[in-house]
This record gives C-alpha cells, sequence and structure tokens, in this order.
C-alpha cells in the first residue's frame, strides 16, 4: 500500500487516528454482538420492560460506527489507501442502514463486520490479506448493495 | 474583501483531516492569502466559538460526535447567519452537501479530493460571494425601507393634496359669492373698466374652482379601492362617445369603432379613461371640419391593447413624456381650455389596474392614445 502524501508527520497522525478508529469500532461491535446473541437466546421469550432503552442505546452505537467508519474512510481516500477506503464504505454503509433500521444484524451478520474490522487494522499495517475480495463481497451483500441514503 | 489574515473556523472531529486542512492552508499562505486557523472537534465546541471568536468563514464537517448531516449545517448557519460556510463531505453524502448550498452554503467539497490550491480557492470564492449576497441582502432591506418611506409620503401627499384642495373651496365659494354680489347689486356703481375686472375676477375663480375639481378626483382616484368585473369596452366606448357627441351638437364627429375586446377592470374607473381620452380626442379635432375618431383593440399576449385615435392638432413627440403629468400642457388654454389633469387621471386608473399607458402623435397629424389592460385568466 503506497501513500501520495509525503508528510511524515501528517502520516503520524493518520495511522494514529486510524488505529484509535479501528479499536472504537471493535469496542463497540463487541457490545453489538453481546446484545445480539441474548437477543437470539431469548427468541421467543416476551420480555416486559428496557426494550426501548436498549433499542436507543443500540441506535447511538450504530450511530457511532457509522461514524468512525466514514472518518476512516475519508482519511483513506486522503492518503490513497484504496482497499482501507473500500472496507470502510461497505462498513459505513451497514452501519447506517442498521442505524436507519433498514437491516437487523444477527450475529452472523455481526462475525462477517468484525472480521471487515480486522482486516482494516491488517490494511493499515500493510500485513498481507488473502480473503479481502471474498470479505468485501461478504459485507456487501449485508447490505444487497443498497445505497446508504 | 478582507484579502489577508482570514479566520477560519474549522469544525472537523477527524485529527487527520484537521492535520490535513492546516497543511493546505498553510502550504497556500502569501502575502495576499494569510489565514488563521481555529479548530472544534464537535459541534458544540464549534458553536462556542462562533460565538466568542471573529471568525470569517467556517469549514464544516457535516457528521461530528454530537450532530449529523444536514442538521449540522442548519445549527451553523441558525448561530453564524451572516457568516460563509464551505460544507466539507464524503464523495457518498455529495447530495446532502449540494442540499447545503441550497440552504445558503457558499461552496462544498468532497474529502479526499481536496488540494490546497482548491481549498484556497474555495475559501476565497466563499468568501466574495457571501459579501455580495450580503450585500444584496442590504440593499433590498435600504430598498423596501425606501419604498415603505415613499409610500408613506406619497399617503401623506395625496391627504395633504385633498384637504388642501377641499379647503380651497370655502374661500373661492365667498369669492365668487361676493363678486356676484357686486355684479349684481353694484353694477350702477361700477364703471365698464370696474365691471372688466370682474369678470376677469369671475372667469379666473370659475378656472380655479375646476382646477380643484380636477385635482379632487385626481386625488380621490388614488385612494379608491379598485372593484373588478367584466366590462364590455365596445359599449363603454359608444355609450360615451353619445354622450360628448350630444353635449358637442354644433361639431360634425365620425367615429370608427371596431370590436373591442372585453375586458377586467372598475367599470366608474374604466368609464374615466374613455371619457379623458374622448373629450380630448374631440377637444383637439374641433379645427377640423372632418373630425374622424378611431377606437380599437386587440388581445396581445397577457393584455388587452386599446387606442383612441384622432385626426386633430396631434402633438410634438419631443414632449410626449410630459403628457401624462398633472397640470401639464402642451396647449394654451385660449387654444383648447383644459386643466391638465385629464390624462394624468387615465394614467393613474391604468397604471393601478396593471396596464400600461402610452401616445403617438405629430404635430397637425393627430394623436393617438394606447392603454392596456391586463388578460385575468378564466375572467371573461
Amino acid at each position: 500500500m503506497s501513500g501520495i502524501i509525503d508528510n511524515d508527520e501528517l502520516m503520524k497522525v493518520f495511522y494514529e487516528e486510524a488505529h484509535e478508529l479501528i479499536d472504537k469500532m471493535k469496542n463497540d461491535l463487541s457490545t453489538l454482538s453481546v446484545k445480539a446473541k441474548r437477543r437470539e437466546g431469548e427468541a421467543g421469550i416476551v420480555k416486559t420492560g428496557g426494550i426501548r432503552e436498549e433499542k436507543e442505546g443500540t441506535s447511538l452505537t450504530f450511530r457511532n460506527l457509522f461514524r468512525y467508519a466514514h472518518t476512516l474512510k475519508s482519511s483513506s481516500r486522503a492518503v490513497g489507501f484504496g482497499k482501507l477506503e473500500e472496507v470502510t464504505q461497505a462498513l459505513e454503509r451497514i452501519f447506517k442502514d442498521a442505524e436507519m433500521k433498514t437491516i437487523d444484524l444477527d450475529s452472523n451478520n455481526i462475525s462477517i463486520i468484525s472480521e471487515g474490522i480486522t482486516i482494516c487494522g491488517k490494511l493499515l499495517k500493510n500485513e498481507k490479506v488473502s480473503n479481502y475480495k471474498s470479505l468485501l463481497a461478504q459485507l456487501e451483500s449485508i447490505t444487497c448493495n443498497r445505497g446508504i441514503y | 474583501m478582507k484579502a489577508d489574515n482570514i479566520k477560519v473556523l474549522l469544525i472537523e472531529d477527524s485529527k487527520f483531516a484537521t492535520q490535513l486542512t492546516k497543511k493546505m492552508l498553510d502550504e497556500e499562505k502569501s502575502a495576499q492569502f494569510n489565514t488563521e486557523l481555529r479548530c472544534a472537534d464537535s459541534l458544540a465546541a464549534g458553536l462556542e466559538c462562533l460565538k466568542d471568536d471573529k471568525i470569517d468563514i467556517v469549514l464544516l464537517d457535516l457528521t461530528l460526535p454530537d450532530s449529523q448531516e444536514l442538521d449540522t449545517f442548519k445549527k451553523v448557519k441558525a448561530q453564524a447567519p451572516d457568516l460563509p460556510i464551505v460544507v466539507m463531505s464524503g464523495l457518498e453524502d455529495e447530495r446532502i452537501a449540494m442540499d447545503a448550498v441550497k440552504k445558503g452554503a457558499q461552496d462544498y467539497l468532497v474529502k479526499g479530493q481536496i488540494n490546497s490550491n482548491l481549498l484556497k480557492r474555495s475559501i476565497l470564492y466563499a468568501i466574495e460571494r457571501n459579501w455580495a449576497a450580503r450585500q444584496i441582502r442590504k440593499l433590498n432591506l435600504e430598498l423596501e425601507k425606501s419604498l415603505t418611506e415613499l409610500k408613506e409620503v406619497n399617503n401623506e401627499l395625496e391627504a395633504f393634496s385633498y384637504s388642501v384642495s377641499h379647503d380651497l373651496r370655502s374661500p373661492l365659494r365667498a369669492i365668487t359669492g361676493f363678486s356676484n354680489i357686486l355684479m349684481e347689486d353694484y353694477t350702477d356703481t361700477l364703471d365698464s373698466e370696474g365691471k372688466r375686472l370682474l369678470n376677469v375676477i369671475q372667469s379666473n375663480t370659475k378656472k380655479m374652482g375646476q382646477l380643484i375639481d380636477d385635482l379632487l378626483s385626481f386625488s380621490r382616484l388614488g385612494r379608491k379601492e379598485i372593484k373588478k368585473s367584466n366590462v364590455n369596452m365596445e359599449d363603454l366606448a359608444k355609450s360615451i362617445f353619445e354622450e360628448l357627441r350630444f353635449i358637442n351638437p354644433e361639431r360634425a364627429l365620425k367615429l370608427n369603432l371596431n370590436t373591442l375586446p372585453p375586458a377586467q377592470g372598475d367599470p366608474a374607473l374604466i368609464r374615466e379613461v374613455f371619457v379623458n381620452l374622448l373629450t380630448n380626442a374631440i377637444k383637439f379635432t374641433k379645427n377640423k371640419e372632418n373630425a374622424v375618431i378611431e377606437i380599437d383593440g386587440e388581445a396581445k399576449g397577457k393584455e388587452n391593447i386599446y387606442y383612441v385615435k384622432d385626426n386633430g392638432v396631434g402633438f410634438d413627440m419631443e414632449y410626449v413624456n410630459k403628457l401624462f403629468g398633472v397640470f401639464q400642457r402642451l396647449h394654451s388654454d385660449k387654444e383648447f381650455e383644459g386643466t391638465g389633469v385629464g390624462l394624468a387621471i387615465v394614467q393613474r386608473v391604468i397604471h393601478r389596474h396593471g396596464g400600461r399607458v402610452w401616445a403617438e402623435g405629430k404635430v397637425n397629424g393627430g394623436a393617438t392614445f394606447y392603454f392596456t389592460l391586463p388578460i385575468i385568466e378564466g375572467a371573461i
């Protein structure tokens, strides 16, 4: 992966922020993962309270995830990290759709997203990613190629 | 416009995007383009900066931790309505950035496609455009203010001219009354010169009475509410011509009345138009043995155009602009009597209906007076 910005200090800020954003995505996604597993485990059981609060909290998590992916995507484009831009764009779409509730993320989808975020980290470290294309297709299939807005 | 020391407020939550913007602004720094960058990483921090600092332009990221999309723009715009705002958007949310431009942002830049020169130009143009837009708004406000003042002054003038004309009547009545007494009761004690002078007084009071009457009717026209209905222009023109022919039995008058399109207007006021135009046509053909008056009209585009033409003394086109002014006369009272209010009345009535008036003429070659009335859809 080669950058288009010839400025060490600026690239340092890019890497720092990119790692920070990836960590934030990982953390938020793990919270969602726990919630999804609990929801699937409780399938069929009628809950009497706390649903609204949980939904609002989830919506806020998706909004934050969208923002992290969105920021990383814009920065990646600016420094010329094309693959990272593509993956974060796919993630951004998923999070937007999830926030708008046009898709529902089950634990299977969440593990694909988790893999996507891991790949972002690898691309950032310039590590070889063999399953890049198939993962991108899997991410895109979650939103069925729907536009984000 | 300020060419240097531009205070730029960047509202952006990404540290990298902030550093990148800073670097690009530094790259373009010159004697002509000197920027001072202030940064805010949330909407709340940005709004706070706008309160405290003297900012010249805002560079705004729409996706912030505490606000998203168009909402972000609307809140900044509400806080700083007079500042130019350049929206920084992603490629995928370009549509939202364009919406922001429609709602008053000066420009938008797509992240990842910005270079330092583009950023510089965008900032300079945004400030310039915003300045021009503010000037236009300011001028419009001044214009509105002047218009309101003008309307007030006009109303005062109308009221003034009405009350003056009205109040002039009483002393005039007294002069007329007392000169009549002199003429009737003191005729034996007045010599011929005294009688002549008294006659001059009487003819002048009569003339002044006419002037006051005309001025009053002109003044009333400005205040009278227009009540529009369908007007059969052909019947109206014909009946007025017959009335005028009746009071001018000594004149050989020929009328060529063509088919006139019906109009939408206040019948009483439109009547005034024909009365004045036909009175003039008859008056200014008095030296013609065979006076011919032609009335015609046609629908053209969104208006009906009518005209009254005569073969009378006409006028010099050099003075055409004076014709419709109050008390403006192109002939002496000895030649053709009148007060010079008739055409002013015609113009006022037509203008109040949203129409236009104009005239064409030639010395000793007759005159044609045109007027238009707007066609109101579905009215006839």
